[in-house]
């Protein structure tokens, strides 16, 4: 190069220089490449926690069914000999294989258990929410009992206020919830006892009340007993369970709108009272917060 | 006899069901999979069909598409793992042919009835 483009090429770069150094230096710049950078971050981690949330419900569905299916298959099997289609079988062996069905529902019913509480955790509980008159719901769920409360000798009274209004609700969802807590009401009381179920309406919510005049809740567990797994007292997973089902329906009802308490002295036979509510007026998006999820997997 | 196909990849599942429906009268054939049943339904006519959601290979959807184009129209129960809402009994029977489902795991005689309550 000639001496003058020698000098233009020097003096091009000195600039070239400067205005780097400019850029780097100004806070303006500066701050606009941060934000820049930080929006940026932003974007790619929202990119991958939807991924990850993708992920997520990829294993709940697949879990779900990889689980489940087997148990379909060991309980049908079973039913089928039980039913003596593939022959004749002695009252030994009947007895063994009702052993082995009872056991089955058991594990499905702790598969279930499992999968309601990851998906109620992660968002992802499907509701079908539709008109459900509470009566119905009510005798729905003391037929379901029924067996049980023979076993102890049970008397359930039920006290449904007249006219309630139908409510907007999963109505499978809520008779779990009511299952559940009329399970734990027989579960911790004594033979020959009773327990009361009311239901009324209060202002803008219909309130259910389940009393049990059985050993109560210590004031001290009171606060952890909607916690999952946690148990009263460990002897208690031989009455079956794990303790899932108090947090499990609490989930439920946070999810329509309402909520769940329980009242107890925890004096053994004073019992205790578990109370829940559901609003009237049905709360937005139950059933719209789960639309985009695929019927087919969910 | 009521011929039925029942369409399961996995194994024990379908041979226990297979196994149920011949002992409850029906004459059966098995499919492992979406292809397998799409394949083999011209040749076996079923007039009920019992199909597993959540097979490897075509989707539950791509099997219902595919049916439309096949001379053979079977009922078709699905066996789900999940509870559909009305809108979604309503979209999914709309695919054509669907005409119930079943959530399991299943009763025997739940899911002999639903099928009795369709043949008849």
């Amino acid at each position: 190069m000639d001496g003058d483009a020698v000098e233009i090429v020097k003096i091009l770069r000195e600039e070239e220089k400067r205005g780097k150094l400019y850029k780097d230096s100004n806070p303006c710049n500066k701050k606009s490449i941060f934000l820049d950078e930080s929006n940026q971050k932003i974007e790619e981690q929202n990119k991958q926690l939807k991924k990850l949330n993708k992920e997520k419900s990829n294993i709940l569905n697949v879990t779900s069914h990889e689980l489940r299916t087997p148990i379909t298959a060991i309980k049908g099997y079973i039913q089928i000999i039980l039913k003596q289609k593939l022959g004749e079988i002695n009252d030994e062996q009947k007895k063994s294989l009702e052993v082995v069905l009872r056991n089955t529902n058991r594990l499905d019913a702790l598969v279930q258990d499992i999968l309601d509480i990851s998906r109620l955790d992660s968002g992802r509980m499907k509701f079908i929410p539709e008109q459900t008159d509470i009566t119905t719901i009510v005798k729905e769920t003391v037929e379901t009992i029924h067996v049980i409360t023979l076993e102890k000798q049970i008397q359930i009274n039920t006290s449904v206020e007249d006219s309630l209004p139908h409510l907007i609700v999963d109505k499978e969802r809520i008779k779990q919830v009511l299952v559940n807590l009329l399970t734990n009401a027989i579960k911790f009381s004594e033979c020959n006892s009773k327990i009361d179920l009311t239901i009324r309406k209060n202002n803008e919510d219909i309130f259910f009340e389940i009393k049990d005049y059985g050993r109560g809740i210590p004031k001290d567990h009171i606060a952890n007993i909607f916690d999952s797994f946690y148990q009263v007292n460990p002897e208690d997973k031989k009455l079956g369970g794990v303790g899932l089902g108090l947090a499990i329906s609490q989930g439920i009802l946070i999810a329509h709108g309402g909520k769940i308490w329980v009242e107890s002295t925890g004096e053994p036979g004073k019992g205790s009272k578990f109370i829940f509510t559901l609003p009237i007026h049905p709360v937005e998006n139950v059933e719209n917060r789960f639309k985009e999820l695929d019927p087919f997997y969910n | 006899m009521t011929k039925i196909m029942v369409v399961d990849d996995e194994t024990d599942l379908r041979e226990m069901v297979n196994l149920l429906l011949k002992k409850e009268g029906y004459e059966t054939q098995m499919a492992k999979d979406g292809e397998d049943f799409l394949c083999k339904i011209d040749e076996v006519q079923p007039r009920l069909v019992t199909l597993d959601v959540m097979m490897p290979g075509l989707t539950t959807r791509e099997i219902l598409e595919r049916l439309k184009e096949k001379d053979c129209k079977p009922k078709i129960i699905l066996l789900t793992v999940v509870r559909f809402s009305e809108e979604e009994k309503q979209q999914i029977f709309e695919m054509g042919n669907v005409i119930d489902y079943i959530t399991k795991p299943f009763e025997l005689d739940d899911l002999v009835n639903i099928i009795k309550k369709h043949v008849q």
